[in-house]
C-alpha cells in the first residue's frame, strides 16, 4: 500500500517537475533574446538617451538584467498555471459540447449508438422508430496550420450526407474556407471513389488552401473506407 | 489644479464614454468593430469578451506596475494581456459555442487591440488599482455602446428586425443569451448592411454624428 502510494508521489514531482522545466525554458529563452536586443540598442545609442538619464539620476543600473529574467519568469509562470487550471475546468464542458454536433448534423436521428469501445470508430445513427437509418462519425487530420476536427454522416449506401468542421485552426481568408457550404456542398453525396480532389476527383480544392481543402477530403474518405470495412 | 491632485474616479470613468470614446473619438480598435457588429448580439458579446480582458489586464498591470521593468514592459503586458485573452476564449468555447463561433477569430485578436495595450501603457501602468479599474470601465462601456450601437442598426437594416438580447442564465443553466423582444420594422432589408460596407457606412455616419454634435455642444458653451 505505501509503495503504491510513493509511486504517485514520484509520478506527481516528475510531472510538476518537467512542467516547471517547460514552463522556465520558454521565458528563458525569449528574455536572453530580448534583453540582448535591448543591450545591443544600448550600446548604439537607439534607446532614448532621457531613458538612460533618468535611470542614472534614481541610481539605479540601466538594465536590471537578473531582476527582469526572474519577474519575466514569474509572470509567464503565474500565467501558465491559470490557463491550465482553466483549461482543465472546461473540459467537461467542451466534451458535452462535442455530444451535441452529431444530433445537429443528423436531425432524423433520435439516438446514437457509439460503436467500437472509448474511443468510437463510428456511431450507428437510428430514427424514432429504431430503424438504422446511417452512421455518424468524428475524425480528426493534420491540417496545415493544426489538427482539424471534423464530424459527418453517411447513409446506408456509405454517401456522405452532411459535414461539418468542429474546430480547426486554418488560416482566416485561406485554410479557413473549408467551414464554408461553397466547399462543403462538393462533397455531399459523393461515395468515396469520387471522393478526391480534381482531376482524379469531383472536387475543386480551395484556391491557395490545397493543404487543407486535401486534409478534408481525405479524412473523409480514409473514414467512410473504414466504416464500410468495419460494418462489412 | 495642483500636481498631487487626482481626479475624481466618476471623471475617470466618464471620460471613456463620451469624451474619449475609444472608437468615435480616438479612432482605436476598429478591427472587431467593423468585423463582429453584424447583430446587436454579436456586437454585446464581443463587447462582454473585451470587458472582461480589460479589465482583468488594466487590474494586474496596475497592480504590478511598480514591479515591471520598464525595458520589458511590453512583452509583460502581452503575456498578461494574452492570458485573459486565452481565459475568455476558452470559457465562450466551453459555455457560449455559438458565440465563439460567430466571433470566431476576433476573440484571439484582442489580445493586439490596440484600446486594451494602450489603457495598460498609457493608464494603468501609471495609476492605482482603483483609478485603473474605473477606467478600464469607463472604456469598455463606451466600447459595448459603440458596439451595440453599430450591431442594432446594421442588424435593423440589413434584416428589417432587430433581437434584443441580455446576457443571463438560460433554461439548462449555462450562461447565454437570453431573449428579450424583437422588434420588425417594415422596410425592404438591404443586404449590403450586413456585408462589410454597411460596417463602414454606419461607422462612418455616426462618428460624423457625433463630432458634430460635440462641435455644436462645445459652441453653445462658449
Amino acid at each position: 500500500m505505501v509503495k503504491e502510494e510513493l509511486k504517485y508521489v514520484a509520478l506527481l514531482l516528475g510531472i510538476i517537475g518537467s512542467l516547471f522545466a517547460l514552463i522556465l525554458i520558454i521565458p528563458l529563452v525569449t528574455l536572453t533574446t530580448i534583453l540582448g536586443i535591448g543591450i545591443l540598442l544600448i550600446f548604439i545609442e537607439a534607446v532614448p538617451v532621457s531613458y538612460i538619464h533618468y535611470r542614472k539620476h534614481k541610481g539605479e543600473p540601466i538594465v536590471n538584467t537578473l531582476g527582469a529574467l526572474v519577474k519575466l519568469t514569474l509572470i509567464a509562470m503565474v500565467a501558465a498555471g491559470t490557463l491550465s487550471t482553466t483549461y482543465g475546468t472546461t473540459q467537461a464542458y467542451m466534451a458535452a459540447n462535442l455530444d451535441m454536433v452529431l444530433p445537429r448534423i443528423m436531425p432524423d436521428a433520435a439516438e446514437f449508438t457509439p460503436v467500437g469501445g472509448e474511443d468510437p470508430i463510428y456511431y450507428e445513427a437510428y430514427d424514432d422508430a429504431g430503424n438504422l437509418i446511417g452512421y455518424a462519425f468524428f475524425v480528426v487530420k493534420e491540417g496545415s496550420q493544426g489538427p482539424i476536427l471534423l464530424a459527418g454522416a453517411i447513409d446506408l449506401d456509405y454517401k456522405l450526407i452532411a459535414i461539418k468542421v468542429v474546430r480547426s485552426s486554418e488560416t482566416p481568408g485561406l485554410g479557413a474556407k473549408i467551414k464554408e457550404t461553397a466547399f462543403q456542398s462538393q462533397l455531399l453525396g459523393l461515395s468515396t471513389g469520387d471522393m478526391y480532389l480534381s482531376p482524379e476527383g469531383k472536387i475543386d480544392a480551395i484556391t491557395g488552401a490545397t493543404i487543407s481543402s486535401q486534409a478534408v477530403v481525405d479524412a473523409m474518405r480514409n473514414k467512410i473506407d473504414e466504416i464500410q470495412l468495419e460494418v462489412g | 489644479m495642483k500636481l498631487d491632485e487626482r481626479p475624481s474616479l466618476s471623471s475617470e470613468f466618464t471620460k471613456g464614454i463620451i469624451k474619449n470614446n475609444a472608437v468615435f473619438c480616438l479612432v482605436l480598435g476598429i478591427c472587431p468593430t467593423l468585423a463582429v457588429t453584424t447583430s446587436f448580439e454579436n456586437g454585446m458579446g464581443m463587447g462582454m469578451a473585451f470587458t472582461f480582458v480589460l479589465i482583468g489586464s488594466n487590474l494586474v498591470i496596475s497592480l504590478l506596475r511598480n514591479q515591471i521593468p520598464p525595458i520589458i514592459r511590453l512583452p509583460i503586458f502581452i503575456v498578461i494581456i494574452a492570458t485573459f485573452v486565452t481565459i475568455i476564449d476558452i470559457l465562450l468555447e466551453a459555455y457560449m459555442p455559438p458565440l465563439y463561433e460567430a466571433l470566431g477569430i476576433f476573440v484571439p485578436l484582442i489580445v493586439v487591440n490596440c484600446i486594451v495595450i494602450g489603457r495598460a501603457e498609457a493608464y494603468a501602468s501609471k495609476n492605482p488599482v482603483i483609478p485603473s479599474i474605473a477606467d478600464a470601465l469607463g472604456v469598455s462601456v463606451g466600447f459595448i455602446l459603440v458596439l451595440m450601437l453599430i450591431g442594432g442598426i446594421r442588424e435593423l437594416l440589413g434584416t428589417g428586425k432587430i433581437k434584443f438580447v441580455m446576457l443571463w442564465l438560460l433554461e439548462n443553466g449555462q450562461p447565454g443569451f437570453l431573449e428579450l423582444a424583437t422588434l420588425n420594422i417594415p422596410i425592404e432589408p438591404a443586404t449590403v448592411m450586413i456585408l462589410p460596407p454597411g460596417a463602414f457606412f454606419t461607422i462612418a455616419s455616426l462618428m460624423f454624428l457625433f463630432k458634430f454634435m460635440g462641435k455644436k455642444m462645445r459652441d453653445r458653451r462658449g
